[in-house]
Order: C-alpha cells, then sequence, then structure tokens
C-alpha cells in the first residue's frame, strides 16, 4: 500500500498541527516516525487512515484521493489499513474473541456482523485463536478485554489490525505503555509481521536505538513539520537528539 | 439576588395558597380523621376486642382472589409497558444521538458531508427529539384518558400510555448514553471500514448496555406505581380496588391495599436495587 502527502497541513482551532508536509510511503516499506510528544506523529497517522481531514492539501492512498473517495471506496481502503492507535480503542466490555473478529466488520454484511458479534462462524474462531497465537495470547480468546493488562490489551488490537488482513499496518507510539523489554518483543512483533507478509509498516515512537534497528527509514517531526526523512542508518544520534532537544535551543 | 426571589416565591406560595395550619385543625377535619381511624380498623373487629383469628379470616377474604388478580395484573401490567417502551427507546435513541446520527460518525468521511446533507441529519435528530419530548411531556395519566377515549377501558389502553410516556424518557436517556460513549473504539472501528449499523452492534451495544439496563430498571419500578394509580381509571389493578373500597366508604379494605401496593412497590425497588447493583459490577 502506497501513501502519499501532497502539501500537507491539518490546523487545529489553536494549533497547526502539521505545517505544509510532503512526503510519500512505498509499498513494503517500514518506516518510523519519530519526534517528540505534540509534533503531529498521531495527526500524521490520522491523515492517512483518514480519520483527520487536511486542512490543506492532499493525501493520497495507492493513487488516490482519500478526500475525493466515496464512502464505499473509503472503506474498503480502511478496510486494507489496519490501525493499532495509542488507546487501542478496544470495547473494553466485550471479548477478545468479539474485539478481533470487528477488525473484519468492513467485509460483513448485516448477518455477518451479528454473527460474529453474538457467535462466529468455527472457522472465524479458529482464524482468530491463530492470529492471537501469533501475537502470543491465544489463551485469552474468552476472556473480557477489560480483564486484561495493558500490554495485553494492546496486543489484541495488534491482533484485531492483523485480522483484517491489511495490506498495512498503522501504530501510534504502540510501546508508550509498555516496559523497555516488552516494548522491544511489540515492536519487533510488527516488524517481523510486516516483513513476513509484505505489509507497509508505519510506526510512531521515541527510542531511538529502537526505531534505527527495526526500521529501514526515519521520519523526524518536530513542531508540525519534517525534520528529516533518511535511511535510518544515516540518521546519527545527535540529529535525533536535536529533534527532541530544539525546543529547549529555539525559545 | 435568586436567594431573595426564591425565598419571596416561598412566602407567596404560602399566603397566595390559602392553606393555613390552622385548617388542618378545625373541627370537622379532627372528626373525619377520627372515624377514619376508627373504620380503618378491620369491620368485623369494630367495637370488639382484637382477635387474630377473626382478623385472618378477615385478611385472607378482603385479599382473596380478586386481589391477588389485581396484584398479578399490576405487575404483568407494568411489565408489558416497560418492555413496549424500551423497544421503542432503543430504535428511536439511534436517530437522537448526535454522535452516530450526525453526518460523520466518529471519523471524516471522504468527500465532506454537504451542507444538505448537515442540515437533514441535525433535522434527523432535532425532530427525533422532538418526538420523544412530546411523549415524555405528557403524564401517563393524561396519555391514559386519551388512549380510553379511544379503545375504551382496558389494559391497552393503561399499557400504552405507560409505554408512550416511558418511550420519551427512556429514548432521552437511552441517546445520552450513546453520546456518552467513550469514542475511541467506534473511532478505531470506523478508520477499519465499520458502517453505522456495525458502529452499533460492535462497539455502542457492548459500551452502552449496563447503563441501558440500569434506566431500564428504574423505569420498570415507576411503571409498578403508575399502573396502581392507573387503576384508578376503571382498569382492574390495584388502583381500581382502592377506588371502589373507598367509593364504598370501606376504609379498612382501601388500607390493605394501599398496602399490598407499597409492598409491590417494594419488592420492585429490591429486584430492581440487587439487578442494578449486579449490572454496577459487572
Amino acid at each position: 500500500m502506497r501513501f502519499e502527502l501532497e502539501h500537507a497541513s491539518v490546523r487545529y482551532p489553536r494549533i497547526l498541527a502539521l505545517d505544509n508536509v510532503s512526503l510519500s510511503i512505498a509499498s513494503g516499506e517500514r518506516v518510523a516516525l519519530v519526534g517528540p510528544s505534540g509534533a503531529g506523529k498521531t495527526t500524521l497517522l490520522g491523515l492517512l487512515h483518514g480519520g483527520v481531514r487536511p486542512s490543506a492539501g492532499t493525501v493520497r492512498v495507492d493513487d488516490r484521493v482519500l478526500g475525493e473517495m466515496s464512502m464505499k471506496d473509503l472503506r474498503a481502503t480502511r478496510l486494507a489499513m489496519g490501525f493499532v492507535p495509542q488507546s487501542f480503542g478496544l470495547v473494553p466490555e466485550s471479548r477478545v474473541l468479539q474485539n478481533v473478529a470487528a477488525g473484519r466488520v468492513g467485509t460483513r454484511n448485516w448477518f455477518g456482523t451479528l454473527r460474529d458479534f453474538l457467535a462466529p462462524s468455527r472457522d472465524t474462531v479458529r482464524e482468530i485463536h491463530e492470529t492471537l497465537e501469533r501475537v502470543g495470547i491465544s489463551e485469552k480468546l474468552y476472556e473480557r478485554v477489560d480483564t486484561l493488562s495493558g500490554g495485553q490489551q494492546q496486543r489484541v488490537a495488534v491482533a484485531r489490525a492483523l485480522f483484517q488482513k491489511p495490506r498495512s499496518l498503522l501504530a501510534d507510539e504502540p510501546i508508550s505503555s509498555v516496559d523497555p523489554s516488552r516494548a522491544r518483543a511489540t515492536v519487533g512483533l510488527l516488524s517481523d509481521l510486516a516483513q513476513e507478509r509484505e505489509l507497509t509498516l508505519l510506526v510512531s515512537l521515541h527510542q531511538y536505538e529502537l526505531a534505527r534497528e527495526l526500521f529501514p527509514r526515519l521520519i523526524g517531526l518536530r513542531e508540525g513539520r519534517v525534520h528529516f526523512d533518511s535511511p535510518s542508518s544515516k540518521v546519527s544520534e545527535s540529529m535525533f537528539r536535536d529533534l527532541y532537544e530544539l525546543d529547549v535551543t529555539s525559545s | 439576588m435568586s436567594a431573595v426571589s426564591l425565598a419571596l416565591l416561598v412566602v407567596w406560595a404560602w399566603a397566595y395558597g390559602g392553606f393555613r395550619f390552622t385548617d388542618l385543625f378545625q373541627n370537622q377535619s379532627r372528626e373525619n380523621a377520627t372515624r377514619f381511624l376508627r373504620e380503618i380498623r378491620p369491620f368485623p373487629l369494630q367495637d370488639q376486642p382484637w382477635d387474630w383469628t377473626t382478623w385472618f379470616r378477615w385478611m385472607s377474604e378482603t385479599i382473596g382472589p380478586n386481589a391477588s388478580e389485581a396484584l398479578g395484573a399490576t405487575l404483568a401490567l407494568s411489565v408489558a409497558a416497560v418492555i413496549l417502551a424500551a423497544m421503542a427507546a432503543l430504535v428511536v435513541s439511534v436517530f437522537a444521538a448526535r454522535n452516530l446520527a450526525g453526518p460523520e460518525p466518529f471519523a471524516p468521511s471522504g468527500k465532506p458531508p454537504s451542507q444538505i446533507a448537515r442540515v437533514l441529519h441535525r433535522g434527523l435528530v432535532g425532530v427525533t427529539r422532538l418526538i420523544l419530548l412530546f411523549a415524555r411531556s405528557i403524564p401517563e395519566y393524561v396519555w391514559a384518558f386519551l388512549f380510553i377515549t379511544m379503545l375504551g377501558v382496558g389494559a391497552w389502553p393503561v399499557v400504552l400510555a405507560l409505554a408512550v410516556h416511558n418511550a420519551g424518557i427512556l429514548g432521552r436517556l437511552f441517546s445520552e448514553v450513546i453520546e456518552n460513549v467513550e469514542p475511541s473504539a467506534s473511532r478505531t472501528l470506523r478508520v477499519s471500514g465499520a458502517g453505522r449499523g456495525q458502529l452499533f452492534v460492535h462497539a455502542i451495544l457492548p459500551q452502552s448496555l449496563n447503563r441501558w439496563l440500569l434506566y431500564f430498571f428504574y423505569r420498570w419500578e415507576t411503571c409498578i406505581r403508575e399502573a396502581t394509580v392507573l387503576g384508578l381509571l376503571g382498569f382492574i389493578s390495584l388502583g381500581w380496588y382502592i377506588q371502589d373500597a373507598r367509593a364504598g366508604v370501606r376504609y379498612d379494605e382501601m388500607v390493605v391495599y394501599v398496602g399490598l401496593g407499597a409492598i409491590l412497590i417494594l419488592l420492585a425497588d429490591l429486584v430492581s436495587a440487587v439487578a442494578r447493583r449486579y449490572l454496577r459490577s459487572g
């Protein structure tokens, strides 16, 4: 799945969240989005899945402009993107099974939707079980989500995105709420899955080492602008530190 | 300022309303009260020494098959009415919730919605809310009068009266629950390609169900109370027996029926409290 931003800006009532950003991400690329809180990482991911509408500029997915799509086309496009938000976006009162099943809602008609929610078919359950196995929590299939720990919920969110059979995976700070060793495992898992299934991967995070090691390309954001966009081998630690410390020096 | 006007309102109400404390203790009132207190003593025991056997026989005759039937009718009426109300409310509340019924539920659509679409969606929500407001602003008692005029005396006018009024209340409350649902799950499903109905099934329904049921039980309680009262309009429920006993100056029986009504409401309170505690914890 290809993504392209062309002079995209996002203006919220009190802040310019993204300022004239142009970039393109080729199919199968693995990109880490880095930058301090408030730099616009979440907004940028939002532009790509259409959760945020650009105030100016265009967003293209597979060479088609998101803002010109019919609802039907947009839903089809969205179905092909797995999205793991920072808040996980799970339904706490539902079971893991139902939450993961909801990932494929874009392919279901009315009957299929009700069935997935009430009593998914044996094939669906088996497939969900396999997906959960891949992220390492298959034993939680019938647990209610609100009984799981933060780390487990995060893996449910990843499983839901995978169950979509997406062509791209967008994850917003997937490791902000887990300890360092778990963080490594989680991002590693996303990276492995992306390579295994040839997904375009976009992950926002703060960890220089991890970003450099697991992602061939880094995009540094600061105050809504692209600060650097280069192969990770060319991003030095000082460039990375600059990204986070500019605030102090500029003021 | 507002405290002063509030105080003035209180003074005015007491002065203008013409209720004087001395009226409470006039000779006439005192006589009536004394008579009433004498006559609520079971008839066979009036001017007699108290005797439990006689009392028990009188009690079972009074409650008898008729009153227990009325008790059952009151209960059945309230259940039927609240279920009808909840079903209607569930359907209608979806159109009264600004988030779900808005032009772009939880996440932008591709093309920005046209001005016409915005106006239509706002109109839909507004009209739905107006209908709910209308349904609940007319009291059950008045609805029952209207339905009796159309359908004649029977169970249906009372069921419909309770159902319509409560659908108005539950519809509003249900839609507020929908509007207060934590949006992140709905938003995530929306950007994964879910339609409105699918959002409802997968995200809104499980996140709202508990609170909907809380309101459901709360209104059921009220329905029992109201079903008793509406019997005064001629339908055979406890209220009818109360009315009948009063008309026949059988205050002793009247007190028993009032007591039965209170017990029924107390039981409903208990069931509802248990159910609600369970729902809160689950």
